[in-house]
């Protein structure tokens, strides 16, 4: 009699599950209230855990001496006073650079873009996936194709907004494909993630011109022609380009300037690529 | 004395909700933090099987969707796909219930060992396989089986202390 319940309960949740993610799949913005209100609770709970974890993960990381860590601040210091003389001088020139512009009423394409810092609260368990959330949404003026940068260049882009979080699909994910360029020769190709490169932190690099002068070293930027990324981020530099076997194209790999084993905190663009298109 | 039972039985309520949510919250926001480790133990699992085998189907099958619910909410575009799998496991290993009595450390681990192997497969077949990805071995050697030992080590240590849960309830 019992064994007969449960096989009618487990039979109802099956159905409904496979109904609700038949339904998700087509209207995903069903789901999108209960997530909200999920999250409301959930998401200021992790980022606590996650400063409380990062302490913990510190303290037994940490292998650094004292000693070493102020020969690193004296080091630090000096670097700070040549930097600052760098900064005056390149300061002026970005003045005369303004200047300039303005005279050739030229548009500011590469300036810098508004960014949001974020932190990372939480990883897609498992390693299957390259997907994690970060702790601002759309109170905060992040939207979907919001293009994510780590200290050093391009790390994934928006997939999901909640009310306080966001979810972030890296670059090296095996879903992502991203439309980009050589930042020399401007000769486009594309960035896509596999999941049999995670461990090597490298991303393939397919749909090379055959005729093209792409050389191992390029710099790999984000194309103008991509419709979500923003222009000119850095993404990696190329290696090991060869022909493939049906000789029409090249491909490779890109060595991503992103270190994705670590990142804590993001920088999101809150401008869109389709903005630029609209204006 | 009616209201004290009353009481009673929510507190245990509790005291279980906070297991899995503890485990949830462990494993999505503490484990990625530790960059040096190859692979995170499924926690969640874990206490899905072993509800289900100490408890039986029924409670197995609520754990596994309330697990999966969390996963849903939390992670997935599509909403259900952890609910399915994690109640199926809850059912599977209930159905052991009746002919085991679940004190044998070396049942839960072989059983550690299947449940995370089935997991890992349905992941592999929803994700990667429904869009062509079909290199199977390379997930296995790569990410399916070191997340089984992990799993399987997790297993060990965490095992023992659902089970002794579970007597002091009983006892009571």
């Amino acid at each position: 009699m019992k064994n007969q319940q449960s096989k009618i309960f487990i039979l109802i949740v099956v159905v409904m599950s496979v109904a609700s993610i038949t339904f998700s799949h087509y209207m995903p913005s069903l789901s999108v209230p209960i997530r909200n209100a999920f999250s409301f609770f959930v998401v200021p709970m992790q980022d606590r855990i996650n400063r409380f974890g990062g302490v913990l993960v510190n303290i037994f990381g940490d292998r650094q001496t004292l000693d070493e860590a102020n020969l690193k601040i004296e080091q630090l210091e000096d670097m700070i006073a040549s930097m600052s003389e760098t900064i005056n001088t390149l300061r002026a020139k970005s003045y005369e650079n303004d200047r300039l512009r303005k005279l050739y009423d030229l548009s500011d394409e590469y300036s810098q873009y508004d960014k949001i810092a974020c932190r990372v609260i939480a990883k897609e368990s498992g390693d299957w996936f390259q997907v994690f959330k970060i702790d601002k949404g759309y109170r905060d003026g992040i939207k979907v194709d919001m293009n994510v940068l780590s200290d050093k260049g391009l790390c994934g882009i928006v997939t999901d907004v909640g009310y306080n979080y966001s979810t972030v699909r890296s670059i090296i994910d095996d879903e992502s494909r991203v439309s980009s360029m050589t930042q020399h020769s401007l000769e486009s190709c594309m960035v896509e993630g596999d999941i049999t490169l995670y461990n090597t932190n490298r991303l393939r690099l397919t749909g090379i011109r055959v005729g093209s002068t792409v050389v191992d070293g390029d710099r790999i930027v984000t194309s103008n022609i991509s419709s979500k990324f923003l222009p000119n981020l850095l993404i990696g530099y190329a290696t090991d380009i060869v022909i493939n076997d049906n000789q029409l194209s090249k491909s490779g790999y890109c060595i991503p300037v992103t270190d994705f084993n670590n990142i804590s905190e993001v920088l999101v663009i809150t401008r869109l690529k389709s903005d630029s298109m609209v204006d | 004395m009616r209201k004290d039972g009353f009481l009673k039985k929510n507190l245990i309520l509790l005291a279980h909700f906070s297991i899995i949510f503890f485990a949830f919250i462990l494993q999505t926001s503490i484990f990625p933090l530790i960059t040096y480790l190859r692979s995170t133990p499924n926690l969640v699992l874990i206490i899905v099987f072993t509800y289900g085998l100490l408890y039986g189907e029924n409670i197995g099958i609520i754990v596994g969707i309330v697990v999966g619910l969390l996963f849903d909410m939390y992670f997935d575009e599509t909403f259900g796909v952890y609910v399915l799998i994690y109640s199926i496991i809850g059912y599977a290993n209930g159905i052991l219930h009746d002919s085991f009595y679940g004190d044998s450390i070396s049942l839960s681990m072989i059983l550690s060992i299947v449940n995370c192997f089935a997991f890992n497969i349905y992941i592999y077949v929803m994700h990667f396989l429904i869009r062509g990805r079909i290199n199977i071995w390379y997930c296995l050697t790569r990410i399916i089986f070191p997340n089984i030992m992990f799993t399987l080590i997790a297993t060990i240590i965490i095992y023992k202390f659902l089970y002794d849960f579970n007597v002091i309830r009983k006892s009571e």
